[in-house]
């Protein structure tokens, strides 16, 4: 034992106690790193649900742009909506660098383009190019599709779209979903919202076609955020303009572009056909959302008081129908 | 107990400190939100769900018997019964739940030399020939050709719409040019089934003159904003610039057909119309409403409730009326 303790003068310094001092030491080091490692976990990830009481969705609006609506007409998606981007004062009046942009689209189908049952790839791709080329530091696309996210994302073109142009896609999973209450809300009372693609996000852009829909009908910028909602949500088909009042006091955006190039006049929202399409040549963007229905509607043929929700929105403090006191600008492309 | 040495305790409290830096370095960066991160199922290319449903993969899939060789499945064939035809259709599932609706099958196919040549197959079990005829009807596209497959049956540029007994079809193309493809799927998809010859409706008692057969529909409920009134037959007559609409439904009994009457007549009064009173030229068992700019002449003949709806002209509204009422008249006898 002696000849083997010259031969390793640290353990020979060590005895029978200091050994389980020490051994113990080293075990309550193990399990408080455990304990942490516990604590610190996060098995959902980013996008955590959080206690409904606690969270509020944030309003995006620029207060010092104020209401604005902008029309422009013209058969080129791209000219358009630089025109009306251009008559509000530019990208750069509601984008500012290092803005987190979050866009939501209408991906709500996995159809083709051509249908213009979705959102417009194009035209997502350059509004996703201006918000970059304004400085945004990132720029998000997200909808909770009605049907299977990845191939309406696909199918639609709008993931090639965003990826293209350099946007992120958030797909909508579960995790990204927390139960909320909106005030002055009838129907969004403790209901899942796919509240996780907001966060980190300082600026909200909604992009949509015109169309018709069986039930509200019509679906524009403020049906779109319908994308928002998750759980069995169909069932407020049976209110459907009540439930749309409650989205537009949910959600206060940056921008709202409506996409008047077609209408889908007919069989909406997801027709079936380019002979359910009328072409309308008009790109509507607004700070006021009501604002821009109520111009969208005229598109489908019908007036803001063919539908209802545009009036409950008016009522409920999300906008004005009355878009002319507005002084729309109007610009053409030629 | 041996005390430590300086140069121990400065390693022990050197690795204490990476320990905690990297535990917060992983606190911080779970909390950053990554929107890459719910996006690595569309960037993976071999993500199943990915490919499934956007890129066709040839023999990964049993190709149904209908499916011309020129084409190939993208994916497997997707089901949906009354409960979750929203989650395809979304709000355009009331027309088809009013109807009779049973399920839903759908399934998207590619060229096999192209795959971005993509059309999906919508095939609707409505439960028997009039749902099915409904649903077809009163989606009619106004720019569309007549398709001759022994069925009722249509065609837009980029789309196929027919119906076969108590199924309802829709072949919806991404391209243009895939016409070929979706004429020889539709007539594969009607050898594949009995031939629905069509059955006599009180459709067939519209009378034959100036009349547009191919607008004739069925609409099943909540007729002319009416709640009460559902199975409906509607049919156009004259040229575009000067339509009428005209209706007929076969009701259970003469006193039904003539009640409804009457309650199509209150509500057209309680919506801003009036009875515009004995009109030279109407149809017996007949009245006459003006509602704002237009005439609605509302009839009942035995167990026949029809009329002519929102005419521009009371001359034109009280003519097909009348035609209608002599035909159901010779019908009854």
């Amino acid at each position: 034992m002696r000849k083997r303790s010259k031969d390793h003068p640290l353990q020979s310094e060590m005895d029978r106690r200091d050994f389980l001092i020490r051994s113990a030491k080293a075990g309550l080091t193990l399990g408080a790193a455990a304990a942490l490692g516990y604590f610190l976990y996060d098995p959902v990830g980013p996008g955590i649900p959080v206690e409904k009481s606690s969270v509020a969705l944030p309003d995006f609006s620029v207060p010092e742009a104020g209401k604005k609506i902008a029309i422009a007409t013209g058969d080129d998606r791209i000219k358009t909506v630089n025109a009306a981007l251009k008559a509000l004062g530019g990208i750069e009046c509601f984008v500012k660098k290092g803005d987190r942009v979050l866009i939501k689209v209408n991906a709500a189908f996995a159809t083709p383009p051509s249908l213009c049952a979705t959102t417009n790839p194009e035209l997502l791709a350059e509004v996703t190019r201006l918000c970059l080329g304004a400085g945004a530091a990132t720029v998000a696309v997200t909808d909770n599709s009605i049907n299977n996210p990845e191939s309406c994302f696909a199918l639609s073109g709008i993931g090639d779209a965003a990826r293209s142009s350099g946007a992120h896609l958030i797909v909508p999973a579960e995790s990204l979903f927390t139960s909320i209450t909106v005030p002055g809300s009838n129907f969004i009372r403790n209901w899942p919202v796919l509240f996780g693609a907001f966060k980190g996000a300082t600026k909200l852009i909604g992009i949509c076609p015109v169309k018709d829909h069986h039930r509200s009908g019509a679906s524009m910028s403020m049906k779109n955020w319908y994308g928002f909602i998750g759980g069995r949500r169909n069932i407020f088909h049976q209110d459907i303009h009540t439930f749309i009042k409650d989205l537009a006091i949910m959600i206060k955006p940056t921008l709202v572009i409506l996409d008047g190039t077609f209408a889908m006049i007919s069989n909406g929202p997801t027709g079936g056909s380019v002979s359910d399409l009328k072409q309308t040549n008009t790109m509507i963007v607004s700070t006021d959302q009501v604002a821009a229905d109520a111009v969208g509607a005229a598109l489908l043929g019908k007036t803001p008081a063919d539908l209802p929700f545009i009036a409950k929105a008016e009522q409920a403090g999300a906008g004005t129908s009355d878009f002319e006191a507005l002084s729309p600008f109007r610009v053409s492309t030629g | 107990m041996r005390r430590t040495g300086i140069a121990e305790t400065c390693i022990g409290i050197f690795i204490l400190a990476l320990l905690a830096a990297i535990a917060g370095g992983v606190y911080i960066a779970q909390s950053i939100f990554d929107p890459g991160f719910y996006s690595v199922a569309l960037q993976k290319e071999g993500n199943g769900a990915y490919r499934k449903n956007s890129l066709p993969s040839p023999g990964s899939e049993p190709t149904p018997a209908f499916l011309p060789e020129t084409l190939v499945p993208m994916g497997p064939e997707e089901t949906f019964d009354s409960g979750t035809l929203s989650d395809k259709i979304d709000g355009k599932a009331d027309l088809y739940l009013s109807s009779g609706f049973v399920k839903l099958s759908t399934r998207r196919f590619a060229r096999r030399d192209d795959p971005k040549s993509w059309l999906e197959l919508f095939i609707y079990q409505m439960g028997d020939p009039t749902n099915a005829f409904s649903v077809y009807s009163v989606q009619k596209r106004k720019d569309s050709r007549p398709v001759e497959l022994g069925v009722s049956a249509y065609a837009t540029e980029d789309a196929f719409f027919f119906t076969n007994g108590p199924d309802y079809f829709e072949i919806v193309s991404a391209n243009k040019d895939l016409a070929e493809e979706m004429s020889s799927l539709a007539k594969n998809l009607v050898a594949a089934e009995p031939k629905y010859t069509g059955q006599r409706t009180e459709a067939s008692l519209f009378p034959p003159e100036s009349l547009d057969e191919s607008s004739i529909s069925l609409h099943m409920s909540d007729v002319f904003g009416f709640s009460a009134l559902d199975r409906v037959y509607t049919a156009s007559y004259g040229p575009e610039a000067a339509r009428v609409t005209a209706f007929l439904s076969q009701r259970e009994s003469a006193e039904e057909a003539a009640g409804l009457a009457d309650a199509y007549g209150r509500f057209l009064i309680e919506n801003g119309g009036e009875e515009a009173g004995a009109i030279p030229g109407a149809p017996p068992d007949s009245k006459v409403y003006k509602v704002f700019d237009t005439y609605e002449v509302v009839l009942h003949r035995g167990k026949f409730f029809a009329g002519t709806h929102e005419v521009d002209s009371l001359e034109s509204a009280t003519d097909i009326a009348s035609r209608i009422y002599r035909k159901l008249d010779e019908a009854g006898r």
